[in-house]
């Protein structure tokens, strides 16, 4: 009885898991009470709209200590989405399940996070902080403000950064701080600060020690995405929360590609799809189709000509042989007798005269757009034993194939002369 | 002399009885041939040895899979990723053809489904029976019969042949010493008496032997360089042109229908003597044939003149088609033959090998044994009686004993002619001694002559049945070793096998994906193909001098350096092989210094051996080792938690008796343990993925390690690279 009652709840938490996967979003906003009520009408008001309508909310002070990441398993996310406001204190008591290394894995399980920075008061507290760095962002610490004397208003000019992202800047006062990035080639800032824009420490003159940044080495809202494409972005101040297009990205509403097929035929017999062998000189044929997700429904992601993001495909072995530009096709579905969902490309081309184990890659890596890498391996063989022209096929050739005919004849003519031509008849004349 | 044929004992031919004998002799002789080959098996079971037959072996298992037009063109996508092989046009198939065809005689017309493993164990013991029997044959063209039967019980169980083909010693030369013998046998025989028949035959060994083993050039050589000596001698008659020139112009043509050898035959410096002396004997026979036409006089000033043109316009032509490679020149083998320091300096992937270091001297009397002193005696009475086919016999010693001495796998080609100079000096001496007759027929028996006969007989019986003994010593001693499995005792004297390499090589096939590209040092390539079937970088078939030096580099580089080399060749797994636990003296840290070299030659910028040893020149891996030494990759895997087995005290590496400082435990940043075997000879490490977020992966690993301690109150600004 005991068991079956088990059962029937282990059922039940199963559907509840289930329910949950397919359901709306999960989404975690993590905020500090005393800076951030959360309750009235704050600059974020049409974020916090936004986000009622789009997910599932779930809001936490820092120290809550109920918060966790995972599932019991933890191997699964229990948030889709975390949102990080800023907080008066440097620390937290939920260390257990908030610090760096459970952030880290959060967004290896393809995790998104959006982290606002504040003004000069606020600061992250101390896990978010270093986790941050580790992805390779600095923000400025508490008692930091972002200054600029010349330029007090952003503009387009001087401070967007054209990655996809943002189109165009509604922003003009910014107040707020701003990050020093690494070279991370998985970051790309978006907001950047003016050349004279610099990051102080309020009430200090400009010092080469504890400036945080100095003209165009800082930036104002800088993303992020991993290779599994999980979305990071940090941006210096609640006010660029008008920027819909940053939380957007970072929520994987906008700019979000899917790979839905990759596949590979040789000209001479295109039924079979990815054959695992070529043969050198073969004409293959790649194609792929991609699809974008948008206004909740993927949708063919089609490219203008000669843009750059048309993508390429390598023919590889160790170094690419040939580096093509994938044409385009037209729209198709992914599914069968499903909607025209996809926006397939192709290219023809001839593999190159070399044998060995080359690798079709497409490795699709644009600012702003999901990453995208497929590899297969193929074998290329060289010619077969009969594969070659024949010798009669080669003009070359005639000369050795007639002189060859030719000491042929004459030996056997040689041989017809000496046994039979110009011999005395020796019977007859002893007799 | 007549009624000879016409005696009989009670009532039966004595003809008959003599063969009759002679047949129970042979099978005797291959009796004791195949029986002493089979220690192996008995002690272990029937299991593939050492390296290159694992790759015959898989190669077999691919042609009885396949076609043999399959076959023939096999690209091999297993092994040297991602440039792959063209396997079925680098290949000798006389070896897998051979076991094949017995597969499937065996399966098609008696019914009997062998599994391919065991005719591939069982061949060589197989084939070492009909070597004997050639043997017999060829010595008996030398001597007589009696000879031959001694030489061939020789060759049945000399060790050095045995070496080469025990059960499971599933190599080429298992098959190419009989050919090597019977090619031997039929030219000695068409040249004797100028029979085109025979010289067909020849070449068509000489086919079966190209498509067997390299060494067939030995055979290309040999025989034109006979026939220049007898040429010298000024021996030159019709049957020797007969001879000659049907063995050159059909044996050529043959070879030149393998893949592998393709156009060598008339390309390569190799092949030229070939060549040259098909050349030469055409003009002696002209010669020949103006000298019975013109006075002797004329004749003379007309040969020298012809002569001095002839040799100097083809050594001009031989230069002059080398230099504009037309020719290809000689090979770095045989450069090798010659100066035995050639190797070392300028391909050092020849010298790293073994089997091609000059032999010690004790290993030709452990080798042969007592026919290593026969041997001489036995050359001795061949120039006595010096007739052409003495000569051979003496061209081939006087050769071979030179290539022993500098390559050791060279003994296998020299054991054959010791055997039968060997033969020939104990016949001489039974002829003499074993001759009772005279001692009692004479008119006075002579006591003195009885006793120095008796003792000189028995004596050479000791001798005989030493050797015997000696022989089935060695072979059981040192050439029964599969070498896949390596057996020891146990203190109380019971055998303890340790089975490591298959061990590691059964997880790497049940625990890794299928298509997993595992980097090792090429030595083990064959094995890790045959036994664990998983995509290898390099392996024993060295065709690409750089893509070794790739592996090489990626084995002496510090961890960054290789994480690239290895994510560049998609490798998922690197094996190294460490025996520091068990004393296991043949491992990757003592052939280390030969990835090094091999490495140096490519990169001299970036690998430098010196780096590698201490400030006194000492190669340590102890708490002396050097700072690079201690950051190569191959040192991290070998001694990657060495030390954390000896209690919290330094670690003992038993091979070269130093000590692993405890403190000083190397990191590992790029890769993770994946599989240590039992005794820790194979380690198996799998190669981390990049990044999820971009870090380079030293800075991960602090960064998984550092679990959050101490709070850092104060941020400070961090040093940061100008953003590219």
């Amino acid at each position: 009885m005991i068991k079956q009652f088990y059962i029937l709840l282990n059922f039940l938490y199963f559907t509840i898991i289930f329910a949950l996967d397919i359901g709306i979003e999960q989404t975690l906003v993590l905020h500090d009470p005393e800076i951030l009520p959360l309750n009235d009408s704050t600059s974020g008001s049409n974020f916090l709209k936004y986000l009622d309508s789009n997910f599932e909310l779930t809001f936490a002070d820092y120290n809550n200590d109920e918060i966790s990441l995972f599932y019991n398993d933890e191997e699964s996310i229990r948030f889709d989405n975390i949102i990080l406001f800023p907080s008066s204190k440097k620390t937290i008591n939920n260390k257990k399940n908030l610090n760096q290394h459970n952030l880290l894995k959060f967004i290896n399980l393809k995790g998104n996070v959006l982290v606002i920075g504040g003004s000069e008061s606020t600061s992250l507290p101390e896990p978010f902080r270093i986790w941050l760095n580790e992805l390779g962002i600095y923000p400025a610490p508490k008692n930091y403000k972002y200054i600029d004397h010349f330029n007090t208003k952003l503009s387009e000019k001087n401070n967007l950064i054209k990655n996809n992202i943002v189109d165009s800047l509604k922003v003009e006062s910014y107040d707020g701080s701003a990050a020093l990035i690494t070279n991370n080639e998985l970051i790309f800032p978006i907001i950047s600060s003016s050349k004279t824009g610099y990051t102080n420490k309020v009430g200090t003159p400009i010092d080469q020690e504890s400036t945080w940044t100095f003209g165009t080495q800082g930036y104002l809202a800088v993303a992020f995405q991993a290779l599994n494409n999980a979305r990071v972005a940090w941006i210096g101040s609640i006010d660029l929360l008008n920027q819909v297009e940053i939380y957007e990205w970072v929520f994987q509403k906008k700019n979000t590609l899917r790979l839905q097929f990759a596949q590979h035929v040789n000209n001479e017999d295109p039924s079979k799809i990815n054959p695992t062998l070529y043969r050198i000189k073969d004409q293959a044929i790649y194609t792929i189709g991609i699809s974008e997700f948008k206004n909740g429904q993927w949708v063919p992601f089609e490219i203008g000509d000669g843009s750059d993001l048309t993508p390429q495909l390598s023919f590889k072995m160790l170094d690419p042989y040939q580096k093509l530009n994938l044409e385009k096709l037209g729209k198709v579905s992914s599914k069968e007798k499903g909607d025209l969902d996809t926006f397939a490309y192709f290219v023809n081309f001839t593999v190159p005269d070399h044998h060995g184990m080359f690798t079709f890659e497409l490795d699709y890596k644009r600012h702003g757009y999901s990453w995208i890498l497929d590899k297969k391996i193929v074998t290329v063989r060289h010619l077969a034993n009969d594969e070659f022209k024949r010798s009669w096929d080669i003009t070359n050739s005639w000369l050795y194939i007639a002189s060859t005919l030719l000491v042929i004849i004459a030996w056997f003519l040689f041989v017809v002369n000496y046994i039979y031509v110009g011999k005395v008849n020796y019977k007859k004349k002893d007799q | 002399m007549s009624n000879v044929n016409q005696l009989t004992i009670y009532g039966v031919d004595i003809q008959l009885i003599r063969t009759l004998l002679k047949i129970i002799i042979f099978i005797s002789i291959a009796g004791a041939a195949i029986s002493s080959r089979l220690f192996s098996v008995i002690r272990f079971e029937a299991i593939i040895h050492e390296f290159d037959p694992w790759f015959n072996f898989r190669a077999t298992k691919y042609l009885v899979t396949h076609s043999y037009y399959e076959f023939l063109n096999w690209f091999d996508d297993r092994t040297w990723y991602p440039l792959g092989r063209v396997t079925g046009g680098t290949l000798y198939p006389g070896l897998m053809v051979t076991s094949g065809a017995i597969w499937h005689i065996l399966k098609n017309y008696f019914k009997l489904p062998v599994d391919i493993r065991n005719i591939c164990v069982l061949l060589a013991p197989a084939f070492s029976g009909l070597t004997a029997i050639f043997t017999y044959f060829l010595t008996k063209e030398m001597k007589d019969s009696s000879a031959g039967l001694l030489a061939a019980i020789f060759m049945g169980i000399a060790p050095g042949y045995i070496s080469r083909s025990v059960a499971g010693s599933y190599d080429n030369e298992a098959i190419a010493i009989t050919l090597l013998m019977a090619t031997f046998y039929f030219w000695i025989k068409s040249m004797k008496i100028g029979s085109v028949f025979y010289a067909t035959i020849t070449a068509l060994c000489y086919f079966y032997m190209v498509s067997a083993w390299g060494g067939y050039v030995f055979i290309t050589n040999l025989i034109p360089l006979h026939v220049f000596v007898l040429l010298l001698m000024g021996r030159y008659n019709p049957k020797l042109y007969t001879a000659y020139t049907t063995w050159y112009a059909l044996g050529t043509l043959a070879s030149m229908q393998i893949p592998f050898v393709g156009f060598l035959p008339i390309r390569s410096n190799d092949h030229m003597a070939a060549l040259g002396v098909f050349g030469l004997l055409q003009l002696v026979a002209f010669g020949d044939y103006v000298k019975s036409k013109v006075p002797n006089k004329q004749f003379k000033s007309f040969l020298i003149v012809s002569v001095v043109f002839v040799f100097g316009s083809g050594i001009a032509a031989l230069f002059g088609l080398t230099a504009m490679g037309w020719i290809a020149p000689w090979t770095g083998r045989f450069y090798s033959l010659w100066d035995t320091n050639y190797a070392k300096i300028h391909i050092p992937i020849i010298a790293s090998v073994s089997e091609h270091q000059p032999t010690a001297w004790p290993a030709f009397f452990f080798d042969t044994s007592m026919l290593i002193w026969l041997f001489p005696a036995g050359i001795y009475l061949c120039f006595q009686d010096l007739k052409d086919e003495h000569v051979f016999v003496i061209i081939y010693s006087v050769l071979c004993s030179y290539f022993a001495g500098v390559m050791v796998r060279l003994m296998l080609t020299l054991t054959p002619v010791i055997c039968v100079s060997g033969a020939i000096a104990l016949s001489k001496l039974f002829d003499v001694y074993l001759n009772i007759k005279d001692a009692f027929h004479g008119d006075n028996i002579s006591i003195s002559k009885v006793i120095s006969k008796l003792t000189v007989l028995l004596s050479f019986g000791f001798y005989l049945f030493y050797f015997v003994l000696h022989c089935t010593w060695v072979t059981s001693n040192a050439y029964s070793s599969p070498s896949v499995v390596l057996a020891s005792r146990n203190p109380d004297g019971s055998q303890n096998l340790i089975d490591d390499y298959r061990e590691a090589y059964y997880w790497l096939r049940m625990n890794t994906p299928e298509d997993a590209k595992v980097m090792a040092w090429w030595d083990y390539g064959y094995q890790i193909g045959g036994m664990a079937d998983r995509t290898t970088l390099v392996d024993n078939n060295t065709w690409n001098n750089t893509h070794i030096a790739t592996v090489g580099k990626a084995m002496a580089s510090p961890e960054n350096v290789s994480y690239e080399i290895l994510k560049k060749h998609d490798v998922d797994y690197v094996l190294v092989i460490f025996g520091g636990l068990l004393g296991y003296s043949g491992d990757d840290i003592n052939k280390f210094l030969w990835m090094v070299r091999i490495a140096e030659g490519i990169w001299p910028d970036e690998i430098k051996e010196r780096d590698f040893f201490t400030d006194r020149g000492e190669y340590k891996m102890d708490k002396d080792a050097s700072e690079t030494m201690k950051n190569s990759l191959m040192y991290k895997l070998c001694y990657w938690r060495f030390s954390e087995l000896f209690g919290g005290r330094d670690g003992v590496d038993r091979v070269r008796n130093q000590q692993i400082p405890i403190n000083a435990v190397p990191e590992l940043n790029v890769v993770e343990e994946a599989f240590t075997s039992e005794n820790w000879i194979v380690r198996i490490y799998k190669v981390k993925d990049l990044d999820n977020v971009g870090r380079d992966l030293y800075d991960a690993t602090k960064f998984e390690n550092k679990k959050s301690g101490k709070r850092n109150r104060i941020v400070k600004r961090p040093k940061i690279d100008l953003r590219e």
